[in-house]
């Protein structure tokens, strides 16, 4: 909203006294005349002797048993960690893409693993279903979110891996295999979570429901009056998730309920102008934490309730312009409070420079081998970092506090854990070792990172 | 804290609305112009429309992205004023803002990027 925000310029430039023009420099790599492959923030960066994006099952099947060196599948490069990174060949499944069959009596739908999770609610509407769940970014492609258990917020609803009921994968030696719950079932288990290390994932069957319209609400408070009410809002909507904005004592909750409400939009705040208004005033007036407390705090508090109701798929997501790094683990869920407390004191005694919001969301617990929320209720905690900025000291300091908590981090998010440490989350990473081997008993998806975790 | 200089700052903020206000009819005729242009073009080479659709067309057809509308030839010729054509291939591979590095088209080279760009451009 132009108002609001242009108030809040004035604010900040009233504060502060002086403009600060944006300085940006965007990274730039060459080696071997070979174009590199970066990841959406820029974090991790490759240089494939080979890109692909084999347009039948046929042609995938060829590449991966005629590829010399190691084979990594790639979605939309939104993963922080090093998942896809090979200087020999990365595969892009965006030609495999869209819905290509549906079952009206079951809530069921089979997709194309390319298709971006922005590209899937349309079609899935014609069939009159919509997903269950999704996250709050819906770029990325159906087979990257499934294989690293991306999730999105809900008391009582697990990540979007636990809505799958089959999954076609091709491995290395060119095999096409099925799997769900009846056929294959140690495969299936393995294969939700996946991490890319079992071979490509082709297609997958979803479970969903009805298509349905969400009405979401958003209120910003003081941080005191969330972590009062939080959990029984939590219990009390659909989907709930809470956001704290550093150095202002202030932020929102975020809650959504099916309803048959008419289509209709409030007032709304940009969430990208408000990166950009929060690193202003970050750069303005990090020299005084109670004045840019004061500032922002007494401009939060004018913001009024937005209301916006839409198709379940619109309402879920927003366009992220602003670019960041990110760290998020997903702990117990009766240790968020004391986490999240322990890591805002943190945050505000050492680290002005942060800006980006705190993100706080609930998930249900599921029985997947890797899913970070296996067998267990869940609170994710996120922090993010302006990519253009050193992530490192921020995260270092963060991530002792989040695993003193029993976290376990989200497989596409930056994280320090060893091997042995995961082996100590996970109950079932021997199994999934076990059934990688089989599958794929040269390691031909297997990058550095990869080998390291499971070699 | 000078409170003055708030109270100031807030006056002003309400006059630069009521001048804001009325400047706005224009460019949302404008705005809706240039909408309807980017969401009818299509490249007439069967391989780079496959490519456009599949890649840029999701953001580029979208004022909401910020991303520059296909077939806006005033904003693509700054664009190219600015950068050069080389600079926005960069910028493809590099990312910039909401597009990720290599635009969603991971097996795309520099001639595909610069077809891409010079069809959005309309050149």
């Amino acid at each position: 909203m132009i108002s609001r925000r242009s108030l809040l310029n004035n604010l900040i430039t009233a504060a502060a006294g002086i403009v600060v023009a944006p300085n940006l420099v965007f990274a730039n790599g060459n080696k071997a005349n070979r174009i590199p492959w970066k990841n959406w923030s820029g974090s991790q960066v490759c240089y494939p002797e080979f890109r692909k994006a084999p347009a039948t099952v046929e042609a995938l099947q060829s590449l991966i048993v005629n590829a010399k060196g190691k084979v990594r599948p790639v979605g939309a490069g939104h993963s922080f960690t090093p998942l896809v990174p090979t200087d020999d060949t990365i595969v892009s499944l965006s030609k495999l893409s869209g819905v290509i069959d549906h079952d009206t009596e079951k809530n069921q739908a089979t997709i194309l693993a390319g298709t971006r999770l922005g590209d899937i609610g349309v079609p899935l509407a014609k069939r009159g279903q919509a997903l269950i769940n999704m996250p709050d970014i819906d770029e990325q492609t159906l087979a990257g979110a499934l294989g690293t258990a991306t999730h999105g917020t809900g008391k009582n609803i697990g990540c979007m891996s636990s809505f799958v009921e089959e999954v076609q994968l091709i491995v290395a030696n060119g095999d096409v295999i099925d799997c769900s719950r009846i056929k294959n079932r140690e495969i299936f288990d393995a294969a939700r979570v996946n991490l890319g290390a079992l071979g490509v994932v082709t297609q997958i069957k979803m479970q969903n429901m009805p298509k349905y319209r969400l009405k979401r609400e958003t209120t910003w408070m003081p941080i005191e009056e969330i972590l009062a009410s939080v959990d029984k809002l939590a219990s009390q909507n659909r989907n709930l998730e809470f956001y704290y904005i550093p150095f202002t004592g202030m932020g929102f909750i975020d809650i959504q309920n099916i309803t048959d409400e008419r289509v209709s939009v409030s007032d709304k705040l940009d969430q990208n102008d408000g990166a950009e208004d929060l690193k202003l005033a970050r750069d303005m007036l990090q020299w005084s934490p109670k004045l840019r407390e004061l500032v922002l705090g007494t401009y939060m508090k004018t913001i009024s309730k937005e209301v916006t109701i839409a198709n379940s798929w619109q309402n879920y997501a927003s366009e992220r312009n602003v670019r960041f790094n990110e760290m998020e683990y997903h702990l117990p869920r009766e240790n968020m409070i004391k986490a999240f407390t322990e890591i805002k004191d943190m945050v505000e005694n050492n680290f002005p420079e942060v800006f980006f919001p705190f993100e706080i969301r609930y998930i249900k617990s599921d029985d997947i081998w890797l899913s970070p929320f296996y067998q267990r209720e869940t609170c994710s905690i996120a922090v993010h970092r302006f990519y253009q900025e050193d992530y490192k000291p921020l995260f270092k300091a963060i991530e002792p506090i989040l695993q003193k908590y029993q976290g376990r981090p989200h497989w596409g998010k930056i994280n320090t854990m060893t091997t042995a440490q995961f082996k100590s989350h996970y109950p079932k990473w021997n199994d999934f070792n076990k059934v990688r081997q089989q599958l794929d008993p040269q390691g031909k998806f297997l990058n550095s990172y990869l080998q390291t975790l499971f070699s | 804290m000078n409170y003055q200089s708030l109270y100031k700052s807030i006056c002003n903020h309400m006059l630069a609305l009521s001048i804001i206000s009325l400047a706005a009819c224009d460019g949302v005729q404008g705005e809706q112009q240039a909408l309807a242009i980017a969401q009818s073009l299509m490249p007439s080479d069967p391989i780079v429309a496959e490519v456009y659709q599949r890649s840029c067309r999701n953001c580029h057809t979208v004022m909401a992205t910020g991303a520059p509308l296909a077939g806006d030839k005033d904003k693509w010729a700054d664009l190219i004023a600015e950068s050069g054509k080389s600079g926005l291939v960069e910028n493809v591979i590099n990312g910039k803002g909401g597009m990720p590095p290599l635009g969603l088209c991971m097996e795309c080279d520099l001639n595909d990027f610069s077809k891409l760009i010079e069809f959005m451009a309309q050149q």
